[in-house]
């Protein structure tokens, strides 16, 4: 990847080298402090968009809806890029946008309705058919348990469990207190454990999305 | 303050959660559109790469085809007015500046105009003038989903679908098809098939990120969006856009209209049966 030889202003922000080269994002960052705003808006939109889209399914926004979403949070992003400090991982930045985006999107009562028939194979790739399906059956379990965990919880379970970000990492994206990320974790676990055996109880595994 | 201490993972939630991590990515969103959009919303922004190559006969097709087709396309008595206004503004308004990146001159214009001319009045489809009755209508429809389901390389910046878009696309028949879509969305808009609107709304944005028509279809996608879900934040943003992109857009009459509508619905909520 090129590297553009511009210097931004007074002082290079402190980027962590593992930010720049986490295997997760198969690609690497280049430093943001010698992009420009808008060069260091674009790798962030061209790395972290399927993140961006992934973590709003998580977070209850509906297929369909995603993108409109989506677009909000960048634009979300871009306005506060200059704020981000590098201290933390850039996702977990991002994702603090996300959840206020999809909150205040889900908070309308005509948003809630979940969309139990979407179809969630779009990132199901590999594999006959069936075996599509079933990943997307269980795929949509999954989402069907989150949607269970009130949406406080939720993102911190989301954060820790799915994306692996530490506890200061999830305090200072949802601006939380340490202390109620450990405790909203523990109270989420559980609260998604129940939700998964009530819903395959109640359920096989292929019905739980006709609900 | 408190130190921060590892968290120990829970088994039986990393199980649950195993097919939800295995998902390599999740998106069958048309990133050159939703970046098409940004840029349009954040005028610092560039244009998408692959909208640059086709950019040259973009700002062309602008202004020759958005007097001509969309007179069809907006078929209602306040169309044609403002559309030879609206487009590709010469001198870039502030809003706009990202919209009109590509090449200004308007040398070229010719060319598209007079493949374009001919075909373009005659088949407007018949059913295209109701526009603002479905948005009015606040329906639910179980569509969605399953209409941007077609596999699609997100990564890549221009990803023609391989029946339907030929490898280097001529300006006329660009124009054509940019058209035809438009007719497509705009009569099912008015039939009231959403996913009929979307499909061929999402085929738009993915050939023709930044195309001649894509203020129609941007207002499209916000008639969509109204008709679907009623008005809400989303829609919102979708309409300040395109507001903002379209300042003297007909169809901002439309839309006005129809936030005015859907607005005095948003208490009642009450779902109106469309039959």
């Amino acid at each position: 990847m090129e590297e553009p030889a511009g210097e931004r202003g007074a002082e290079p922000r402190r980027v962590r080298e593992d930010l720049l080269t986490d295997p997760d994002r198969r690609t690497q960052y280049r430093p943001v402090e010698v992009l420009s705003r808008s060069d260091r808006f674009r790798v962030i939109f061209e790395e972290e968009l399927d993140y961006v889209c992934r973590s709003l399914r998580r977070l209850g926004v509906r297929p369909s809806e995603v993108e409109d979403v989506a677009q909000e949070v960048f634009v979300r992003v871009f306005g506060k890029l200059d704020t981000y400090d590098g201290v933390h991982s850039l996702r977990s930045w991002i994702f603090g946008f996300a959840h206020k985006v999809a909150a205040n999107h889900t908070r309308l009562a005509r948003f809630r309705h979940e969309d139990l028939g979407a179809d969630e194979t779009a990132g199901v790739e590999h594999g006959t058919p069936e075996a599509r399906a079933i990943a997307a059956e269980a795929r949509k379990l999954v989402l069907h348990c989150l949607e269970q965990v009130p949406q406080p919880r939720r993102s911190v379970l989301i954060m820790h469990d799915l994306d692996g970000a530490t506890a200061s990492e999830i305090a200072a994206s949802l601006e939380l207190p340490l202390n109620t990320v450990y405790s909203r974790l523990r109270t989420a676990r559980g609260e998604f454990r129940d939700a998964h055996r009530r819903l395959t109880a109640r359920h096989s595994p292929s019905e739980a999305g006709g609900v | 303050m408190t130190e921060e201490r590892p968290i120990p993972s829970d088994p039986e939630v990393e199980a649950i959660l195993g097919p939800e991590r295995a998902i390599p990515r999740a998106t069958d969103v048309d990133r050159a559109a939703l970046w098409g959009r940004l840029a349009v919303q954040i005028p610092a922004l560039e244009l998408p790469p692959s909208a640059s190559s086709s950019s040259s006969s973009l700002a062309i097709a602008k202004a020759a085809v958005v007097k001509v087709g969309l007179a069809a396309f907006v078929g209602g008595a306040t169309a044609g007015v403002a559309f030879d206004r609206l487009v590709l503004r010469e001198a870039p308004p502030p809003v706009t500046a990202a919209v009109s990146i590509p090449a200004p001159e308007p040398v070229p214009a010719v060319v598209l105009a007079s493949p374009l001319a001919p075909t373009a009045q005659a088949p407007s489809p018949p059913s295209s003038p109701s526009f603002a009755s479905p948005a009015a209508e606040v329906r639910v429809a179980p569509a969605r989903a399953h209409v941007a389901a077609p596999a699609e390389s997100p990564s890549g910046a221009a990803d023609p679908t391989p029946a339907a878009a030929p490898p280097t696309p001529s300006p006329p028949s660009t124009l054509a098809e940019e058209r035809e879509l438009i007719d497509v969305a705009a009569a099912a808009l008015g039939a009231g098939q959403l996913e009929a609107v979307h499909s061929a709304l999402t085929r738009h944005h993915r050939r023709f990120p930044t195309g001649a028509l894509s203020e129609e279809r941007e207002g499209l996608w916000v008639l969509l969006a109204i008709a679907s879900d009623g008005w809400g934040p989303a829609v919102e943003a979708q309409y300040t856009t395109f507001a903002r992109a379209f300042p003297q857009s007909p169809l901002l009459l439309r839309l006005q209209a129809a936030r005015a509508r859907a607005l005095k619905k948003v208490p009642t909520d009450s779902p109106t049966s469309p039959q």
